[in-house]
């Protein structure tokens, strides 16, 4: 049969190789356009490492120097201690599980990015030793505050035993720090590290209390060494409500929307103090479709999805008017073959076999076209870190052949789908004709 | 003649309903995909309400920065300082000088509507005089303020249409007090709505450049020399659209004789000032927009967006002119030579890619009128959630421009689909075109 359908397709050369030529550019077109989508999705699927539904930030509003509304006689003290009374009226509400105080934008899917250089060792460091070995991570600064514990709000797990991590009431006083699974693994090779000392580039040191399960800082970004350190320092400026957050976690089962309207009601005019007032919640689902639109990831994904829908519909569009001319003109052929026996089926067969076959050549040349791409320009989606693709760990499913193998999968078994279906529908039609009608007809 | 061949075209038109569909569909997603990426950068390049001066304009948009000696930046901003305007004065070719930034309300700056008592966020546009002469605002009330006001950051506004509605439910507002984040303002001025998709110029109410929290950060830095630490763009129009690469050249050598002076401060100005479409690609602060590859991308999109469809279209072609051969044959043997058969089968299919081109065109309008709130920043990497809405305006989608490439578009996409296939078809001899399909 299948010699059968080459011969068919070399006496049909003329129209196939139209075609054969639409699939080789939209293979090379879609597979450049498959290529950062792909990308992304494998970052966005991997796994956050915190958890997400029930989580708010408090969105406070301030009084500037020249606003209307300042009362000039608070003075820098009079705000701190109201910003820390906001915590404590936040912690206090009957609905809220946990809450913890992000210092420079300490939590994910801010589009905040800080991070450094840290030490096994002092002998390690630069100007010390020839041999500098440091491990660069994002570092997640929080305020030390009664009752706020990160873990818990976030609902990060503990590397060792899967549940929340505990973050001792002492941690601040002890001066501990907690790293990630990666961020062990980089630096010490391993994850029983806890009671190993952290030092950072001007030598300040910590004592590592806890190793927890990887987290993403950007959803559409893979996961990065993070160090997480308490800080008993607030230093209050004008603009503290942009950069210093109250992240809470409400109980299971707790009915945002009632919780935030008898918030408003009940406890937000207290709020108006130290300059600030309260403006409202916001999820964190928010937060992640905010920087998603703000980096321009939601635009990349627009764009690349709807070329690669305009490419499919093309290749389906080919697919349907070719094979329907086709079978218009093969119509006397059919008639015969279904009245010498041959079934719907075994026609149909014939047709499809005959259009994957073409999919399939002419992919073979759009890879040959895509390799010539990727050597050429070095071509291929670069997953990144805060957009910075030095910064990235390459994941087992993004190395260069992984990466390269996985796209060419995607986009041969899009076109072949679309193929496939495009040609079915004129066949279909064609294989229903009755044998008796398509010899008359001749 | 021509008659003759839409009346055939027409006929088999009617006849060959799935062909005309395909052909149809195919030559409108082309277009309306086109369409769509060309209005994106009409609206960005072309003279629009009110930047009707843009292919006169320069903008110096970022800056960066360096201690003396060193050969790379090591601070950079995203703008520039307000004090280029003061060195660039009197420069022979230029003809205004505008300084202006536009606030989102992420920085949190709100007007009281008074009938409600709410806090609206509002984009603050924080101009000098200058502003209102490079750009074209149509003033419905009052006038624009002064140089005087500006040095003197007293609380005036220029409201928009659409904020005077919505504060005094009405435009006849000027010598009007409304509260800005709590002090009053007093209306100087309205002025038609602005839409977002003009980014540069696109705000809710317009304050003197210096006013407030944030005109104080616009401010020169303190540093006497350092051309750094301001958040505002400078533009820039030429005498005319034929000076403008001159007045580039006379503030570069402005730019460059002031670095020249100072031993403490290298400034980098990555190539600006930019001519505006150049400036609508410069997203980076301490780098030139990589303009050539920015166009090989739009060319490499623009090809697969004409060229996928135009390979089905030859391939459908091809297929009908098989079965038309018998046609053309007997049309050759009563003298009709090649470039008259030529000619007829583009006249027909060019009222099926008119066809199409129409079907795109509405398509585009479509996609452009339901996606309005992210089709205009498509290709940013930085998007500023909140702002103005970036709707359409009539002059945006309705353009002579517009309607030509609509046609160019058709007739290219015609030429590259009908050509090739006919020529293929045409070149057998006469007896073998009658012989066939038999």
């Amino acid at each position: 049969m299948i010699k059968t359908t080459l011969k068919q397709i070399w006496n049909q050369r003329r129209t196939n190789g139209w075609i054969f030529l639409e699939v080789i550019i939209a293979g090379f077109f879609l597979w450049t356009v498959i290529d950062p989508v792909y990308v992304l999705m494998v970052n966005t699927l991997e796994d956050k490492g915190y958890e997400e539904k029930g989580r708010y930030v408090l969105q406070l509003g301030a009084y500037g120097a020249n606003h209307g509304m300042r009362d000039t006689t608070i003075t820098r003290n009079m705000r701190k201690e109201a910003f820390y009374r906001f915590i404590k009226l936040i912690r206090e509400q009957p609905e809220v599980e946990s809450t913890y105080v992000a210092l420079y934008s300490s939590m994910p899917n801010t589009g905040g990015w800080s991070g450094g250089e840290y030490y096994p060792d002092t002998l390690t460091m630069k100007n010390d030793s020839k041999e500098e070995k440091y491990t660069h991570a994002q570092q997640y600064q929080l305020l030390h505050a009664e009752g706020c514990d990160i873990f818990r709000t976030l609902g990060i797990k503990d590397i060792h035993t899967g549940k929340e991590l505990i973050m001792p009431q002492d941690a601040a006083l002890r001066n501990l720090c907690f790293i990630s699974e990666q961020f062990a693994q980089k630096m010490f090779g391993t994850t029983e590290v806890i009671g190993q000392k952290v030092y950072s580039y001007d030598k300040q040191q910590w004592e590592i209390g806890g190793v927890f399960q990887d987290i993403k800082n950007r959803d559409y970004n893979a996961s990065y060494p993070l160090f997480i350190f308490l800080s008993k320092n607030l230093s209050m400026n004008d603009y503290i409500h942009k950069s210093t957050f109250i992240v809470f976690r409400l109980k299971e089962g707790v009915d945002f929307d009632a919780f935030n309207e008898r918030f408003k009601k009940e406890v937000a005019p207290h709020m108006n103090q130290g300059n600030f007032y309260f403006k409202g919640f916001q999820s964190f689902a928010d937060l992640r479709h905010d920087l998603g639109t703000m980096s321009g990831v939601y635009n990349i994904l627009r764009l690349k999805l709807s070329l690669a829908g305009f490419t499919l519909l093309c290749i389906f569009l080919g697919m349907v008017g070719t094979f329907w001319i086709r079978c218009n003109a093969r119509r006397q052929e059919i008639g015969l073959m279904r009245s010498m026996g041959a079934t719907e089926e075994k026609i149909k067969k014939q047709f499809l076999t005959e259009a994957a076959i073409l999919v399939t050549a002419a992919f073979v040349f759009s890879l040959i076209l895509v390799v010539n791409f990727v050597v050429m320009t070095d071509g291929m989606a670069q997953q990144t870190v805060n957009g910075d693709p030095n910064f990235a760990l390459v994941s087992e499913w993004l190395l260069p052949g992984v990466q390269f193998a996985m796209v060419s999968l995607i986009t041969y078994l899009a076109l072949l789908v679309i193929a496939l279906v495009g040609t079915l529908i004129p066949v279909r039609r064609a294989v229903k004709v009755l044998p008796a009608d398509a010899l008359r007809d001749e | 003649m021509i008659k003759q061949h839409f009346k055939q075209a027409w006929t088999m038109m009617r006849q060959n309903k799935l062909f005309t569909s395909i052909y149809v569909a195919g030559t409108g997603l082309s277009i309306a995909f086109t369409m769509v990426l060309f209005i994106i950068y009409y609206v960005k390049f072309a003279p629009i309400y009110p930047e009707y001066n843009r292919a006169r304009t320069l903008v110096i948009s970022h800056s960066a920065i360096a201690q003396e000696g060193a050969n790379k930046w090591n601070n950079c901003s995203s703008g520039a300082s307000p004090k280029i305007a003061e060195l660039v004065k009197g420069l022979p070719h230029l003809d205004q000088i505008g300084i202006g930034t536009m606030v989102p309300p992420v920085f949190g700056s709100s007007v009281l509507l008074p009938q409600s008592n709410e806090q609206l966020e509002v984009t603050q546009g924080m101009v000098d005089a200058g502003f209102w002469k490079v750009f074209t605002f149509r003033f419905l009330n009052g006038k624009p303020f002064d140089e005087e006001t500006v040095e003197t950051s007293l609380p005036v506004a220029v409201l928009t249409e659409n904020l005077a509605k919505r504060i005094f439910a009405s435009t006849d507002v000027v010598d009007k007090y409304f509260r800005l984040d709590g002090k009053e303002i007093k209306v100087v001025g309205v002025v038609a709505d602005v839409t977002g998709a003009t980014p540069a110029t696109a705000a809710d109410l317009y304050l003197p450049l210096f006013y407030g929290d944030i005109g104080n950060l616009i401010r020169p830095s303190k540093n006497p020399r350092g051309l750094l630490g301001s958040n505002a763009n400078i533009y820039l129009t030429a005498t005319s659209e034929d000076d403008v690469e001159t007045l580039r050249t006379e503030v570069i050598d402005v730019l460059n004789r002031y670095d020249q002076e100072d031993k403490q401060w290298v400034h980098f100005w990555m190539d600006q000032p930019d001519v505006w479409w150049k400036n609508t690609f410069r997203n980076s602060c301490s780098n030139a927009p990589d303009i050539l590859g920015i166009i090989r991308g739009i060319l490499y999109m623009l090809l697969a967006l004409l060229f996928i469809p135009a390979m089905n279209l030859c391939g459908m072609i091809s297929s009908r002119m098989d079965e038309r051969m018998s046609e053309l044959g007997v049309r050759k043997a009563y003298g009709a030579t090649n470039v008259k058969l030529v000619s007829q089968i583009l006249t027909e299919n060019f009222l099926l890619t008119l066809a199409g081109g129409l079907v795109g065109l509405v398509l585009a309008y479509f996609v452009a009128l339901t996606g309005s709130e992210w089709i205009f920043n498509l290709f940013d990497t930085l998007v500023i959630p909140g702002g103005v809405n970036p709707s359409f305006t009539v002059e945006m989608l309705f353009n002579p421009i517009l309607f030509l490439t609509v046609f160019g578009l058709c007739v290219l996409l015609n030429l590259i689909s009908v050509l090739v296939p006919t020529i293929l078809a045409l070149r057998h001899s006469i007896i073998y075109t009658i012989q066939s399909k038999r």
